[in-house]
């Protein structure tokens, strides 16, 4: 256990907190001076709202005082990425379009948050719609990797992977539509967990994408992300995507126990279709032999091309961003910044044909991902190809450039969780990505645990 | 080595050309918009990865090889 309270996480939290060791009150002080403290080094917050989180974090406590603990979030102190609705709080999506937009309601995963009793801490830094950044053209600076203030922190769910990795937020959410909660969840060395398209409400989230936006957790642990997922999934007719099936119990699945686990390892994305750095698959190699050690059965399988899926994700989500965007875009561009506005023209070039030819693939890679995980329980592939960039050096384009070795489980909508397994030689974090069978988190977050559980990496806190 | 039955088959990237200034400035123009030259000297730069993206998109589909689109009639009743 940590010695800061800061650094405390969920489980070990709630446990004091039920057993009335832990004052929800004391706990969010503590939140509040770390982000005044370290915020300014990385501009995670967008908005903090500390008059709100202590009044949550008193409510808690009076209702646990009286006996009515609510769960394992009951005064957990959380942040949201800025494109959730939240009632009364300004909502900015990252945006001078929206920089003053104020929603009278939650957003629907904002409100099982609140219901479970969760103390508000405020809303974080994103690319500009969860799309351009990083950019210095917005209202608010960009989100800068808590390890070296230098360095990139991933997007576009940049300040919850900050606030969750520097101690500002004992969990976050964010969006990944492309990898936007495992990409930051790699550079800022925290554990990302993208549900299942239609685990958890999009509702009250302002979209990327219709067909590849995700919601989902920021944790430090695999089990913190469990106990966030229990909260958010479920049901939401007002969702069009949201899928109706039992939840069960991710807690309980985290016995620490994967023998005779099957583990597919998608090598060639990282080693092949692309070139990951040699410390970057030298982790992979290590991780491999965590695993069976554990009693895993790791064998590699060979999918489509990395480029494949990579260009089947990257249409769909520029034509369903114009689409969500293009009026705006026509009426007032000025209002955008420059990388969202760029990107978005030049995928006006693209065609309806085009779209659908995406969607075409999209099924062919969802059929043989699938087939894959009928032979093993999960796949594993690396969680980027090496560590944080210079965020200068971060290009306007750089979506098309690469391929992101996040996009293919988004395509699939594959449950998938983005779990730290190393060190660069400059210190910043590497990581892996875990993608279990569709509705089938319990044994993505179970493999995750274990091998968290097997290994230090989580007992490094960055600098600040 | 497990190998998945892959029905996605390769690309010929042999078309894909670099595009002009002025031809990409008329092509986006005649979608609407105008942006500046340093802007269009970025998606020019970007052109080429552009394209390769599209290429890879298109198949040796069959009539029967449908978009992963679809809807529930009863799911709106």
């Amino acid at each position: 256990m940590s010695g800061e309270l800061y650094h405390l996480t969920i489980a070990e939290a709630s446990g004091m907190i039920a057993r009335k060791e832990l004052s929800p009150v004391v706990l969010t002080e503590a939140f509040l001076a770390r982000i005044e403290a370290v915020d300014p080094i990385v501009n995670a917050y967008i908005t903090v709202t500390g008059e709100r989180a202590l009044d949550d974090a008193r409510r808690a406590e009076s209702e646990i005082a009286a006996g009515n603990y609510k769960g394992p979030l009951h005064g957990i102190p959380v942040a949201l990425k800025d494109i959730y609705d939240t009632a009364g709080i300004r909502t900015t999506c990252h945006s001078h379009l929206h920089v003053d937009r104020v929603p009278a309601n939650d957003g629907r995963a904002v409100a099982l948050l609140r219901d479970a009793g969760t103390v508000l801490l405020g809303k974080l830094a994103t690319h500009e719609f969860s799309f351009g950044g990083p950019s210095w053209d917005l209202p608010f600076p960009p989100a800068r990797n808590p390890w070296n203030p230098e360095r990139y922190a991933g997007g576009s769910s940049s300040g919850s992977g900050v606030a969750t990795a520097a101690g500002m937020a004992m969990a976050t959410l964010g969006s990944d539509a492309a990898g936007s909660i495992r990409q930051p969840a790699f550079f800022c060395g925290i554990t990302g967990l993208k549900p299942t398209f239609g685990r958890v409400s999009r509702q009250g989230v302002a979209p990327l994408t219709f067909s590849l936006d995700h919601v989902g957790p920021m944790t430090w642990t695999a089990r913190d992300a469990a106990l966030m997922l229990q909260v958010l999934a479920g049901y939401d007719k007002n969702d069009a995507g949201s899928v109706d099936r039992p939840v069960p119990d991710y807690a309980s699945a985290l016995s620490g126990d994967i023998e005779g686990i099957r583990v597919g390892l998608i090598r060639h994305f990282y080693d092949g279709d692309e070139q990951a750095d040699p410390e970057m698959k030298s982790a992979m190699d290590d991780s491999v032999s965590v695993l069976e050690g554990l009693g895993a059965k790791v064998e590699e399988v060979r999918l489509s091309s990395l480029h494949d899926y990579s260009s089947c994700g990257m249409a769909i989500m520029l034509c369903e961003a114009l689409a969500i965007h293009e009026r705006d875009l026509r009426a007032t561009p000025e209002k955008f910044g420059n990388v969202v506005r760029d990107r978005l023209t030049l995928a006006s070039l693209l065609t309806a044909a085009d779209y659908l030819q995406a969607l075409r693939l999209r099924r062919q890679l969802v059929e043989e991902t699938g087939e894959a995980l009928g032979r093993y329980d999960v796949l594993l592939t690396a969680g980027g190809y090496g560590p944080a960039p210079k965020i200068e050096q971060v290009s306007k384009f750089y979506l098309l450039e690469r391929p992101l070795i996040t996009m293919p489980f988004d395509v699939t909508g594959s449950p998938t969780i983005a779990v730290r397994n190393g060190v660069s030689t400059s210190g910043l974090p590497l990581g892996m990505q875990i993608v279990g069978r569709p509705f089938d988190e319990a044994t993505v977050l179970r493999v995750a645990d274990a091998y968290e559980r097997a290994t230090a990496w989580g007992e490094r806190r960055p600098p600040l | 080595m497990q190998e998945v039955d892959s029905q996605v088959t390769e690309v010929n990237f042999m078309e894909i050309h670099a595009i002009s200034l002025e031809e990409l400035k008329a092509r986006i123009n005649a979608a609407g918009f105008t942006p500046d030259d340093q802007s269009l000297r970025e998606m020019q730069a970007a052109w080429p990865h552009f394209q390769a993206m599209r290429a890879r998109l298109r198949r040796d589909y069959s009539y029967a090889d449908e978009p992963a689109s679809f809807f529930s009639l009863e799911s709106g009743a």
